[in-house]
């Protein structure tokens, strides 16, 4: 027949109960802390490679223009020619007259992790046709930048009749290979 | 007395009887008591609450009055009326024999369970050698209901009213005797104590009093009344064990009124021979205003105060378990909601780990999956690809329109060197020095340029013309770590 407990009885059971929620969490709680720790370091990390993507629309329109087309690096050998034949394009619609075109050797810079090859154009033209060159420059889908430019004009010639006179351009730009 | 309580000096006393509560303050001075205040209120319009205030105990809620001074300690008179006396006989034995013989007679005396039951009880010596015991008992239920009525007095003790009375008589009341039968009738009801040496062995209430024996200012009391109430009282004194000859004296409290006369006349011509026992304070400082009619009036408060300046261990006191009880039950419930609150900050606490785990694991699943994919991790590398051209690639066209934005009149350039990484160089000529310091200074101004120099200014004989040389930089990429 059911009789009710004692003190003592029911302080056992207390402390029984006690001892299995302790049990229980220590044996578990662990593991389950180690799952939790890992799903956090997998969360961080997603989120940090989401966080990369750009979403402000003002500054997706001011890469946009900085930089209206990019190709993905190819090889330096695949790299190199795509880039050259894209930049002697340019040039050539915009009526510059070059000397051929001089790679420079490949360089690790360590602020990218890509190499770059640069290209060395020397040249002639008026300045309006460097104008030219330079604001289709941007479309070249291999360029990164321009890096490095000098124009000379003749300093001999009166500053009032140099407008239609051509220029020298030394011109380097730079592109990225894998 | 015990160790930890304090010798008290002033004492407010209160207690119900005659259909009003009844409170007086009484302090000690030397040998001299002096009564401070009395108050009286009427039963009918007021609680025991509405007495504290009054009182000054208690701080009256309803007028937000919150200021409360201090005041002396309180002791409350419990009224006699639900509280029954034994009295048994005992071998002269130890306290704590004495106790379980107590326990024993109580449980076969008592008509209720012993678990229901409080009983306080005292000993006094007996002629034949043993000792008589004084036992006085009350339903538990009924010491719990008064305790709480009274809580807000916040009671040092609670006493027997009849222990007042008694009391009261002894050091107030002339005609003092070691023992006897004192009648104090009150207006509802009357009560009947044996006293023996200040100490009330014996008590009993009749239920009339003055409304019944008295019903008419200066009228004898009616025949059939004062026969019953005669009749009764020999039943009472009787129980008592006295047989109207022994040597105790019966003593009725009185103020000395006529009405009060008349009723102990009757009482002798009922083989009653009962004598008025008057106040008479020798030893106790009135306010004015305050004389004998007052002092029997105030006699059960008077007699309580008395007993709590005196703090006479003999007192029967049935609250000290009840209050131990009563202290007990909530410092256990205090406990018990301090486990409850934090029973549920713990549960709370482990819902709100377990709802963040599983939604952490959900979002790093969801999340991860989606980082996966290879449209978007193409994507990312698109983007992070175009930030970096974006970070490398200068303006060229920009620098252009800015140099061209600083140009002055007579100032013409004949020469302009950019490299990553290094200054940005003009070489020009200007017709003067101002021209060449204007151009300088609208350089100056322009929002991509800083820190325009001249590094070199010479004069040209030929063309008399200034020649210079002008460094400035540019943005970012002028700077050391921008050159690839």
């Amino acid at each position: 027949m059911a009789r009710k407990l004692n003190t003592r009885e029911k302080r056992m059971l207390q402390l029984g109960v006690v001892s299995a929620v302790v049990i229980f969490t220590f044996t578990y709680g662990s593991r389950g802390y180690d799952r939790w720790s890992e799903a956090r370091t997998t969360l961080a990390s997603a989120k940090r490679k989401l966080g990369e993507i750009e979403t402000d629309k003002n500054r997706q329109a001011a890469l946009a223009a900085m930089v209206p087309a990019i190709e993905t690096p190819q090889v330096e050998d695949k790299q190199k020619f795509l880039f050259r034949d894209r930049l002697y394009e340019q040039l050539k619609k915009a009526g510059i007259k070059t000397e051929p075109l001089q790679f420079l050797p490949v360089r690790r810079p360590r602020a990218v992790s890509y190499k770059v090859l640069k290209i060395k154009c020397k040249g002639k033209c008026k300045f309006d046709q460097l104008l030219d060159f330079l604001s289709s420059l941007n479309e070249n889908p291999y360029l990164v930048g321009v890096e490095e430019l000098r124009i000379q004009c003749d300093a001999k010639e009166p500053p009032e009749k140099r407008k239609d006179k051509e220029i020298e351009i030394d011109l380097t730009v730079s592109t990225f290979v894998k | 007395m015990s160790k930890g309580e304090k010798i008290l000096h002033s004492v407010i006393a209160a207690a119900k009887e005659d259909a009003r509560f009844k409170a007086i303050e009484v302090r000690r001075q030397d040998s001299q008591i002096e009564v401070l205040w009395a108050k009286s209120l009427l039963v009918e319009n007021q609680t025991w609450s509405g007495l504290a205030v009054e009182c000054g105990v208690a701080s009256n809620t309803e007028r937000h009055d919150r200021t409360l001074k201090r005041h002396s300690a309180v002791v409350v008179g419990l009224d006699s009326t639900g509280v029954a006396f034994y009295r048994i006989s005992a071998p002269a034995v130890e306290d704590h024999e004495t106790a379980a013989i107590v326990k024993m007679q109580a449980e076969s005396l008592l008509p209720l369970p012993p678990d229901q039951i409080e009983v306080a009880w005292r000993t006094s010596p007996s002629t034949t050698g043993n000792m008589d015991i004084t036992i006085a008992a009350v339903r538990k239920e009924h010491l719990h209901k008064f305790a709480d009525n009274v809580r807000d007095l916040r009671p040092r003790a609670i006493l027997l009213s009849c222990e007042g009375m008694a009391k009261a008589w002894q050091s107030l009341f002339a005609d003092r005797e070691p023992q006897a039968m004192l009648v104090s009738i009150g207006t509802e009801n009357t009560q009947v104590c044996l006293v023996q040496d200040g100490l009330v062995t014996r008590a009993g209430v009749l239920d009339m009093g003055m409304t019944s024996l008295s019903p008419v200012e200066g009228s004898a009391p009616p025949a059939s009344v004062m026969d019953r109430f005669s009749h009764d009282l020999w039943s009472i004194l009787a129980s008592f064990g006295w047989d109207g000859t022994g040597p105790w004296p019966l003593f009725v409290l009185s103020d000395g009124g006529e009405a009060m006369q008349r009723i102990i006349e009757r009482l002798n011509a009922a083989d009653l021979p009962a004598k008025a026992s008057v106040p008479s304070a020798r030893n106790l400082k009135l306010p004015a205003g305050f004389g004998a009619a007052e002092i029997y009036e105030y006699r059960t408060p008077l007699g309580l105060a008395l007993i709590a300046l005196d703090k006479s261990a003999t007192t029967l006191n049935l609250f000290d378990r009840v209050l131990k009880e009563q202290e007990q039950e909530k410092a256990a419930s205090a406990w018990r909601s301090v486990t409850l609150a934090g029973v549920a900050a713990v549960a709370m606490l482990a819902a709100l780990l377990v709802t963040a785990y599983f939604t952490d694991v959900a979002s790093a699943k969801r999340w991860d999956a989606l980082a996966k994919q290879p449209d978007f991790q193409a994507h990312v590398q698109q983007q992070a690809l175009l930030k970096t051209v974006a970070r490398h690639r200068p303006d060229i066209l920009g620098l252009l329109t800015e140099i061209n934005a600083g140009q002055s009149d007579g100032v013409a350039l004949d020469s302009l060197h950019f490299k990553k990484g290094q200054v940005v160089s003009v070489v020009g000529q200007a017709g003067n020095m101002e021209q060449m310091w204007k151009f300088q200074a609208n350089l100056r101004e322009q929002k991509g340029i800083k820190d325009a120099e001249i590094s070199n200014a010479t004069p040209d004989t030929k063309t008399k013309k200034i020649k210079f040389t002008m460094t400035f930089q540019y943005k970012e990429f002028t700077k050391k770590e921008a050159a690839l």
